[in-house]
C-alpha cells in the first residue's frame, strides 16, 4: 500500500521526503525477494514468542536501542511527542506514514522498547506524571536510553485488574511497596516500571489504587523469569520487597491510579498480536502454508483444500478489516470497535493455522526428524494459548464488546462499591 | 427501447461517479425508510414504488443507458438495505444478475436495448445458468442452442431460476457448438416457453424451472464468449450477494441483542447472561468481518487504490459472508428461544435467506475450492 | 466375557492409582504391576483391565513401554525371555491411505517398505534385545504385513529422545536409513487385531489425561476468584467445560462398546473409532484447560500443559484423529459396510 502517495498536502509530502532521506542513508531497502516464500530455505522457525538464549536477547536488545538513539537523533523517535520532551510534535498519521516507509527498510525490531514502553507508558507519564520525572525520563525512553516495562498483572488480579494488592504505604517524604507482580514482559531489560499499588483498602478497589514509576534496579526489586510452556522466558516475575519511591515518581493522583491504568491499558493497541510478529506471519502467508501442502503431498486432496480455503478466507477477511481500519485512520477517524475484533481474530487465525499444519505434518510433529517445517511447528502450537489470554482474554473481550459496543446488560452481582478489605478473592477462605 | 441522447456507443466499463459517505448515508437511510415502510406490502406494489420512487434500479447502469452510473459502493447500500429488510422482489435478478450480464457481455446492441429498461425498472430480468444438477457453470451445459434459417432456437430447461417465473427478460446460458453462449429470450408471447415456480425453502426468493422447446433468442456477444462473462458476472453477483448477507447479519444481530436486552428470565435480562453474552459478541465479530469481505470486494470492483483484485475480493466475500451469515442466522433463533421457532416470527425467514444464498452459487463445497483457484493455489 | 464388578474395578483403580503415583517418573512400572499380580487380573479381565491400566497411567501422565505388551501379546511376540519394543511408524502419514502406493504407509499403520525407517520406540533401545518393526507392502492380493524383529543394538545410534511435545516422554525417535537385517515373519495375520488392541489402550490413556485435566481445571475455576466471584460462575466457563465433560463421556461410551466381547461387524474399525473419538475429545478438553488457566496456565511451572502435550503426544501414536476420520470416510466411500454398533 503505497501511503505516500495517497497521502494529500506538501507539508506531508516534505515529511516524506525526510524520512526516506533518513532511512536511505541509515538502512538497506528490503529486497522483493526477502519476503518470498522459499519453502526449504533459512530458518523453519516459526513461533509466537521466541526461545531465545540469553546473549541473543541482549544484542537484540542492544540493536533495538541502537536504533531508537538514531531514529531520536534524526528527529523521528517521538513523531507525536510535544518538542519539550523531545518529541516531533506531529499527527497520528505522520506516525503511521514512517512506520509504512520504515517497514520498506531493514531495521532492527524496536518492539521490546515500543510495545509497553514506548507506545504505552510513555504517553501515560505524558498524561499523569509530575514534571520532573517527564523531564528526565520521557527524552530518555524515547531515545532508547531508558526502557520502561508495565507492573499491572499479580497472581491474584489478572482479568479483574482492580483487585491488586501490591501494597505502597506513605513513608516519609516517599513511600514503601510491597508485592509481587506477575507477566511482565522484559522485566529483565528494563529501567524503570510502571507500578500500580493498593493505598487505601478501605475505599472500593477502583478507587484506592496509585501509580508509581518504580526504578528497576532499586533495592529490594526482585526479578525473575517466568518460564513458558513453549519453552522460552519472555516474562518475569517481580517481587517488590520495602521498595523506596520518593513522592515526585507518584504518577497522577493519590488513589487516582486507576485514570492512570486506564490511560496505559487505552493504548494498547495491538501490543499482543497484530502486525509485530514477523515469524509468525508465515503462518498465516497463503503462499507459505500452499508450499506446506505441497511439500506434504496434500496439494491436490480436497479435503485439505478446503480446510486451507476455510482458514484462507478469515485470514484474507481479517486483512481487509485492518486495510479498511488503516484507511480510516489516515482519514482521521477515531479507531473503532473494530481492533477488538481484529484482536480475536489475529488469535483465532493464527491458533487455527497452526492446527491445521499440525494435521498436515502429522506424527512428524513428535519428534524432530531434521525434516524442514515438520517438528518447527510445535513452537507455535505450544505459543498460540498465548494469543487468547495475554492483552485481555478472549472472554473478558467479548464481556466488552457486548457490554460496550451492543448495549447488553454488565454482568450481575460485580462488587464495585464495597470497600477492597471486604472483597472476596482467591485464597481468602471459603 | 433506444434512447435519444445517448451517444453512439457506451463503453461498458465507464468510471463510475463518486459519491461522499454522506451521500451514500443518505441513499442508506432513504432506502431503510423506504423497506420499513413497504413492510407487508404487495411485491408489484414494492416494485413499482422502488423503481419509481427510489429509482434505484438505475443506480449501478451506466449513464448512457439511463442509469446514474454509480459503482458498487452505491449498489452494495442498496443491497444492504434491501437484504436486511428481506424486501421481496426481482432486485437482484433484475440489476445484479441480468445488469451484470449485459454490463460484461461486450455487446453493445443488446446493452442499448435492454439496459435502459433495467434502468426504469419497466423490464424485469434474471440470468438462467443453472440447471437440474444445480451447478452455476458454463460446463457440461444440457440447454443447447441451435442456430436455424430464423436464428438462434433453444431447447432444453433450466432450474432454480431466481424470479424465473416472473422476469420479462429471461438471459440464458446454452451450448453452442462453439460453446456457451448468451441469449436473450422476450419472455412474453415467446413460443415453447414453459415456467413453473419451483416451491423452495426461501419464499423471499422465488425460484422457477424454466423449460425451453425450440424457443427463440437472440445471441448476445459471440457463440462460447459465455464462459468469460460468467466468471465476471460471478464476481460481480457474490459481492453483491455478499452485501445483501450482510444487510441480512446486521438484522439478526439487532434482533439479537434487542431481545437480549428486554427479554427477562431468572429475575434479569437474558443479555446479563455470559452465554447469550458471548454469543451476541460472536456474532458481532463475525458480522465485522463479513462487512469488511463484501466492502473490500465492493472496493475492488470500483477499482478502488490498494484494493485486492476483484476476483479474489468477491470469491473472499462470498465465502466469509456466506459462512458468517448462516451461523448469525442460526444464533439468532438460539437467542430468541422457542418463540424463533415459530412460524410468525421473522427469525426463520433470515434462516431460510442465509441458507439459499449460501446455495446460491454452489454452496460451500464450490465456494471455498473457487477461493482457492482465484488464489492461485 | 468376564464383566468386572463395581467392586473389584474401584479396588485395581485404587491400587493402580497407587502404583502409577508412586511410581519416577520415566522408569518401568512393569516390577510393580508385577507385585500386584497383574498378568492375573489381564487373564481374568483381558479388556476391562488393559482399560483401567492405560487410564490410570494416563491420568497419572506417566509415560511407559506398556503399549508394547498390548500389541505383542496379541502378535504372540510377548512371550520370550528376550525384551522386546514395537517401533510404531511415523512416515508416510501425510499421504492418504492408498493401498497401490508401494511407497505409502501401510493402511493399517505400518512401515513402507524399501523406505528409511522412521518410527517412535517407547524406551530406550539400550534396554531391549529385539525391536519389532512392521512392514506393509503390497502385494497383488493386497496389502501385506511383515514383521522384522531385528537386534536393537542395530537401531541404537539411529535413536535419540523425543522433543517438543514429547520431550519429557522418555521416548526415542528411530531414523535409519534403512531397515537392518532380521528375522521376518511374512503376511501377520493377527495384525489388525494388534493395532486394534493398542489404538484402544491408547483410547483408555487419552481419556485418563482427560479426565485428569478436567478435574484439575474444575478446582482451579472453583478456587480462583476474580471479580469476586469464583470464574466457574461465569456462564462462559461453565458452559466450556460442560462441553469438555460431554465429550470426554462420548469418547468413553465409544470405547466400551469397542472393546467389548461379542465384538461387532469390525473390531478394527470400533478401535480406529474409539481413538479417534478420544483424540477429538482431548481437542477439546485441552483446548479450554489452557483457555480457563489463564496466564499462569502458560507457565512451565503450572501442570497444565503437561496434560497438553501428553494428550498431543497420545493422540500423534498410531494415526491421529485427523488421519483416523479421513481414513474412516475413505473406507465409506470404499462402500464399506456400517452397521451401527448399537441398535435403538
Amino acid at each position: 500500500m503505497d501511503n505516500d502517495k495517497a497521502a494529500s498536502g506538501g507539508e506531508l509530502d516534505a515529511f516524506v521526503a525526510e524520512v526516506r532521506e533518513f532511512l536511505d542513508a541509515a538502512a538497506r531497502r528490503r529486497e522483493a525477494s526477502d519476503d518470498d516464500v522459499r519453502w526449504g530455505v533459512g530458518s523453519d522457525q516459526i513461533t509466537y514468542f521466541s526461545d531465545d538464549p540469553p546473549e541473543v536477547e541482549s544484542a537484540k536488545v542492544a540493536a533495538a536501542r541502537d536504533w531508537q538513539r538514531t531514529r531520536y537523533e534524526a528527529g523521528f523517535g517521538w513523531i507525536t511527542g510535544p518538542a519539550e520532551y523531545g518529541g516531533r510534535g506531529l499527527s497520528s498519521l505522520h506516525d503511521i506514514v514512517y512506520d509504512t516507509i520504515e517497514h520498506e527498510y531493514e531495521v532492527p525490531d524496536t518492539g521490546v522498547l515500543s510495545l509497553i514502553g514506548l507506545g504505552m507508558i510513555g504517553p501515560t507519564l505524558l498524561a499523569h506524571a509530575q514534571e520532573q520525572v517527564k523531564a528526565r525520563y520521557l527524552p530518555a525512553m524515547y531515545r532508547g536510553d531508558v526502557i520502561a516495562c508495565q507492573l499491572f498483572s499479580e497472581p491474584g488480579a489478572g482479568s479483574d485488574l482492580a483487585s491488586l494488592s501490591t501494597k505502597a504505604v506513605a513513608d516519609g517524604d516517599g513511600w514503601l511497596l510491597n508485592g509481587q507482580k506477575v507477566w511482565t514482559s522484559i522485566a529483565h531489560q528494563s529501567e524503570v516500571g510502571l507500578a500500580l499499588c493498593r493505598t487505601d483498602p478501605d475505599k472500593p478497589k477502583h478507587k484506592g489504587i496509585t501509580a508509581f514509576l518504580v526504578d528497576m534496579r532499586a533495592p529490594g526489586v526482585d526479578v525473575r523469569p517466568l518460564r513458558q510452556m513453549s519453552g522460552g522466558s519472555e516474562f518475569n516475575e517481580v517481587f517488590l520487597t520495602d521498595v523506596r519511591v520518593p513522592d515526585d515518581h507518584r504518577v497522577g493522583e493519590v488513589d487516582g491510579g486507576w485514570t492512570v491504568a486506564l490511560t496505559t491499558l487505552m493504548n494498547e493497541r495491538a501490543s499482543v498480536g497484530g502486525e509485530g510478529n514477523e515469524q509468525a506471519s508465515r503462518a498465516t502467508s497463503l503462499p507459505f502454508l500452499t508450499a506446506m501442502l505441497r511439500a506434504n503431498g496434500r496439494l491436490d486432496d480436497r479435503a485439505s483444500r478446503r480446510r486451507l480455503a476455510e482458514l484462507y478466507a478469515d485470514i484474507a477477511a481479517t486483512d481487509y478489516l485492518n486495510r479498511q481500519a488503516t484507511v480510516r485512520l489516515h482519514a482521521g477517524v477515531q479507531p473503532g470497535p473494530e481492533a477488538s475484533v481484529s484482536k480475536l481474530m489475529y488469535a483465532q487465525n493464527l491458533t487455527r493455522s497452526a492446527h491445521f499444519a499440525a494435521e498436515i505434518v502429522g506424527t512428524r510433529l513428535l519428534a524432530d526428524g531434521g525434516e524442514w517445517g515438520t517438528f518447527a511447528w510445535n513452537e507455535l502450537l505450544l505459543s498460540t494459548p498465548a494469543l487468547r489470554i495475554l492483552g485481555g482474554t478472549e472472554e473478558i473481550m467479548k464481556n466488552i464488546l457486548a457490554e460496550r459496543v451492543l448495549g447488553l446488560p454488565k454482568e450481575p452481582g460485580i462488587d464495585t462499591t464495597s470497600p477492597f478489605r471486604e472483597l472476596r478473592r482467591s485464597g481468602t477462605g471459603a | 427501447m433506444a434512447r435519444d441522447d445517448a451517444p453512439a456507443a457506451v463503453a461498458a466499463t465507464t468510471t463510475a461517479a463518486a459519491t461522499t459517505q454522506d451521500e451514500r448515508d443518505q441513499l442508506r437511510a432513504a432506502v431503510r425508510e423506504f423497506a420499513a415502510r413497504m413492510a407487508g406490502q404487495p411485491e408489484d406494489k414494492v416494485w413499482r414504488q422502488l423503481t419509481e420512487q427510489l429509482g434505484v434500479t438505475a443506480l449501478a447502469v451506466p449513464a448512457g443507458y439511463g442509469g446514474d452510473g454509480f459503482g458498487f459502493a452505491e449498489l452494495s447500500v442498496v443491497l444492504e438495505e434491501l437484504g436486511r429488510a428481506l424486501t421481496p422482489g426481482p432486485f437482484f435478478g433484475t440489476v445484479v444478475l441480468a445488469g451484470s450480464a449485459l454490463l460484461c457481455c461486450g455487446d453493445e446492441q443488446a446493452r442499448s436495448r435492454y439496459l435502459p429498461g433495467i434502468a426504469t425498472g419497466q423490464t424485469t430480468a434474471t440470468l438462467a445458468v443453472t440447471e437440474a444438477a444445480g451447478r452455476w457453470s458454463a460446463d457440461g451445459l444440457t440447454t443447447l442452442a441451435s442456430q436455424t434459417d430464423h436464428g438462434w432456437t433453444i431447447t432444453g430447461e433450466k432450474c432454480f431460476v431466481i424470479d424465473g417465473a416472473s422476469a420479462e427478460l429471461l438471459l440464458v446460458v446454452a451450448g453452442t457448438p462453439d460453446g456457451a453462449g448468451l441469449f436473450a429470450v422476450e419472455a412474453a408471447g415467446a413460443a415453447g416457453l414453459s415456467r413453473e415456480p419451483l416451491t423452495s425453502l426461501d419464499p423471499s426468493r422465488p425460484l422457477a424451472r424454466i423449460t425451453f422447446a425450440g424457443v427463440p433468442a437472440e445471441l448476445i456477444g459471440e457463440p462460447g464468449g459465455a464462459t468469460a462473462v460468467l466468471e465476471q458476472v460471478q464476481t460481480r453477483a457474490t459481492a453483491a450477494l455478499a452485501a445483501e448477507q450482510v444487510g441480512g447479519i446486521q438484522a439478526c444481530l439487532e434482533a439479537s441483542t434487542g431481545y437480549a436486552r428486554e427479554r427477562m428470565q431468572f429475575g434479569r435480562p437474558i443479555g446479563s447472561f455470559q452465554a447469550v453474552k458471548h454469543k451476541c459478541a460472536d456474532m458481532y465479530a463475525r458480522g465485522q468481518l463479513a462487512a469488511a469481505a463484501a466492502a473490500e470486494a465492493a472496493l475492488a470492483i470500483d477499482g478502488a487504490e490498494g484494493a485486492p483484485e476483484a476476483g479474489l475480493a468477491a470469491a473472499v466475500a462470498h465465502a466469509v459472508c456466506s459462512e458468517a451469515y448462516m451461523f448469525v442466522a442460526a444464533e439468532n433463533i438460539q437467542v430468541h428461544g422457542g418463540i424463533a421457532f415459530t412460524w410468525e416470527h421473522p427469525a426463520h425467514r433470515y434462516f431460510r435467506r442465509a441458507k439459499s444464498s449460501q446455495l446460491l452459487f454452489g454452496g460451500p463445497g464450490e465456494y471455498f475450492e473457487r477461493l482457492l483457484l482465484r488464489a492461485g493455489v | 466375557m468376564t464383566v468386572m464388578d463395581v467392586e473389584t474395578s474401584q479396588l485395581l483403580t485404587a491400587s493402580l492409582r497407587a502404583l502409577f503415583g508412586d511410581l519416577e517418573p520415566g522408569s518401568d512400572p512393569r516390577p510393580a504391576l508385577a507385585e500386584l499380580g497383574w498378568a492375573e487380573v489381564r487373564q481374568a479381565y483381558p479388556e476391562a483391565a488393559t482399560t483401567l491400566l492405560f487410564a490410570e497411567q494416563g491420568r497419572g501422565l506417566a509415560s511407559s513401554a506398556l503399549l508394547d505388551d498390548i500389541v505383542l501379546a496379541e502378535l504372540a511376540l510377548d512371550g520370550s525371555s528376550a525384551r522386546r519394543g514395537l517401533l510404531y511408524p511415523t512416515a508416510g502419514e501425510a499421504a492418504l491411505p492408498d493401498t497401490a502406493r508401494a511407497d505409502s504407509a501401510h493402511p493399517d499403520g505400518a512401515h513402507p517398505d524399501g523406505a528409511p525407517v522412521r518410527g517412535v520406540l517407547l524406551c530406550s533401545p539400550d534396554v531391549l534385545d529385539e525391536i519389532v518393526i512392521p512392514f506393509g507392502h503390497a502385494t497383488p492380493a493386497g496389502a501385506g504385513i511383515r514383521l522384522r524383529a531385528v537386534a536393537a543394538s542395530e537401531l541404537a545410534g539411529h535413536a535419540r529422545p523425543l522433543g517438543g511435545f514429547a520431550r519429557d516422554s522418555g521416548w526415542f525417535a528411530v531414523e535409519a536409513p534403512a531397515a537392518p537385517s532380521g528375522t521376518d515373519i511374512e503376511n501377520v495375520e493377527p495384525w489388525p487385531v494388534a493395532l486394534a488392541a493398542g489404538r484402544r489402550a491408547l483410547a483408555a490413556e487419552i481419556i485418563g489425561v482427560c479426565e485428569a485435566a478436567l478435574e484439575l481445571v474444575v478446582a482451579h475455576t472453583s478456587a480462583r476468584h476474580q471479580y469476586g466471584h469464583p470464574i466457574g460462575t461465569f456462564q462462559s466457563v461453565r458452559h466450556r467445560l460442560a462441553e469438555a465433560h460431554v465429550g470426554i463421556v462420548a469418547a468413553k461410551e465409544v470405547l466400551s462398546l469397542a472393546g467389548r466381547d461379542d465384538a461387532g461387524a469390525a473390531p478394527a474399525r470400533d478401535a480406529l473409532l474409539a481413538k479417534a473419538q478420544a483424540g477429538r475429545a482431548q481437542a477439546v478438553v485441552m483446548r479450554h484447560l489452557l483457555q480457563f488457566f489463564g496466564a499462569m496456565g502458560l507457565s512451565a511451572e503450572a501442570s497444565a500443559h503437561r496434560h497438553v502435550s501428553r494428550a498431543a503426544v497420545l493422540d500423534s501414536l498410531l494415526g491421529n484423529h485427523r488421519m483416523l476420520l479421513a481414513r474412516l470416510g475413505q473406507e465409506l466411500l470404499d462402500g464399506a459396510d456400517m452397521s451401527a454398533p448399537v441398535t435403538i
